[in-house]
C-alpha cells in the first residue's frame, strides 16, 4: 500500500520527545502570552464580515499544509501560511488560526506534540503572525502592484526562514539534539532547507494575494486585527 | 453564505482531492535536519485518532488520506467559524 504521508515523527511541526522540558515550558508560556494578547485584541475588533473570511483561510491553509511539495535533493517542504493569514487579516488572526490548525493537527493527527504545541505556535503562529510588519514596511516603501509581490513574497519568505531558525535553536538547545552538534549544527540545516522551502511559500502566498486582488479586492481590505488600527 | 465562501471551500476540496496524489512523500526540513544527523527520539504518548492523516479502516490510501484530510478541514472550518461568532456574538450584545 502506497502510503501518502509519513510524517509521524519528524516534520517542521516538532513532535513529542524532541524537546526539553524547560524549552517547552518556555515556549508555552511565550505562546500562552501571545494567545491571550491576540484573543483579547481580535475580539474587539473582530466585525462580522471577518468571521467568514478567517474560517476559510484557516481551513484552507491546513488543507495546504497537508500537501507537501518537493524541493530538492529528496527534501519536502509545505507552506505554513500565516503571512497569508496576516496579509488578509492581520497578526492577531494568524496567531488565533495557527493555534487552531496546530490543536487540532497535534489531538486528530499526530501531525507536531502536545508538550511542543507552544513551541510549534511560536514557530508557525508568532513567528509569521511578525512577518506582517516586514509587508507593511516594504509596502509602506514600493507601492502598487509590485509592493503587493515584493511585500508578500519577502514577508512569506522570511517568517518560513525565522521559524525554522526558532525551531533550529529550540531543538538545538535541548539535550536529544546534544550529541548531533547542538544549535550549531540545528540552526543553519534549519535555515537552510527552509531557505528553499520558504521560496514555496513565497511564490504560493504571493500567489493566492494577487489572484485575490483580481477577483474580491475588498477581501484584501478589511480592517486589519493588528495593533495601532483604531 | 456568500458566494465566494462556497466556491473557495469547494476548490480547496477539489485541490486537495487532485493534490494528494501529488503531495512530496519525500521528509520534509525537520524530518531531513533529523535523518541527516541519525535523531532517535522516543515517541509521544498520545494516540491521535487518524495518525498520519489516515483512518485505519480504510485500505486505500488515497481514500483514507483524503477522508482524514476533509475530516480535519470541516473541524477546522466549523471550529474557527464558532470562535469566531462566539467572539462577534459577545461583542455585538456588548454594543461596542
Amino acid at each position: 500500500m502506497k502510503k501518502y504521508y509519513s510524517r509521524r515523527l519528524y516534520n517542521i511541526h516538532i513532535s513529542d520527545g524532541f524537546l526539553d522540558p524547560p524549552v517547552y515550558i518556555t515556549m508555552y508560556a511565550v505562546s500562552g502570552l501571545s494567545w491571550v494578547l491576540a484573543f483579547r485584541k481580535a475580539r474587539q475588533m473582530l466585525g462580522e464580515k471577518h468571521v467568514p473570511l478567517m474560517s476559510v483561510l484557516t481551513a484552507g491553509v491546513f488543507a495546504a499544509q497537508m500537501l507537501n511539495f518537493p524541493v530538492v535533493i529528496g527534501t519536502s517542504g509545505h507552506i505554513v501560511g500565516g503571512t497569508l493569514i496576516a496579509i488578509f487579516l492581520g497578526p492577531y488572526a494568524t496567531i488565533i488560526s495557527q493555534t487552531i490548525i496546530l490543536v487540532i493537527q497535534a489531538f486528530l493527527f499526530s501531525d507536531g506534540g502536545i508538550t511542543a504545541l507552544g513551541a510549534n505556535v511560536f514557530n508557525m503562529g508568532v513567528v509569521s503572525a511578525l512577518s506582517y510588519y516586514v509587508y507593511t514596511a516594504i509596502r509602506m516603501g514600493v507601492h502598487g502592484k509590485e509592493g503587493l509581490i515584493t511585500a508578500t513574497s519577502i514577508a512569506s519568505w522570511a517568517s518560513t526562514v525565522l521559524g525554522a531558525v526558532a525551531c533550529g535553536f529550540e531543538l538545538g538547545v535541548s539535550s536529544t539534539f546534544q550529541p548531533y552538534g547542538g544549535v550549531a549544527m540545528t540552526v543553519p540545516i534549519m535555515a537552510l532547507w527552509h531557505a528553499l522551502i520558504g521560496l514555496g511559500e513565497a511564490f504560493i502566498t504571493s500567489s493566492i494575494v494577487t489572484y485575490t486582488v483580481k477577483v474580491r479586492p475588498d477581501l484584501l481590505e478589511l480592517e486589519k486585527l493588528a495593533p495601532h488600527v483604531r | 453564505m456568500e458566494r465566494w465562501v462556497k466556491k473557495t471551500l469547494v476548490a480547496t476540496i477539489v485541490a486537495l482531492a487532485m493534490l494528494i496524489p501529488l503531495a512530496s512523500t519525500f521528509p520534509d526540513g525537520l524530518e531531513r535536519v533529523v535523518e541527516t544527523l541519525g535523531v532517535k527520539a522516543e515517541t509521544g504518548v498520545w494516540h491521535a485518532p487518524m495518525p498520519d492523516y489516515t483512518i485505519d479502516v480504510i485500505t486505500n490510501s488515497y481514500v483514507s488520506t483524503f477522508t482524514a484530510g476533509l475530516t480535519g478541514f470541516l473541524i477546522v472550518l466549523v471550529v474557527t467559524w464558532l470562535i469566531g461568532k462566539a467572539a462577534w456574538v459577545r461583542k455585538a450584545k456588548r454594543g461596542t
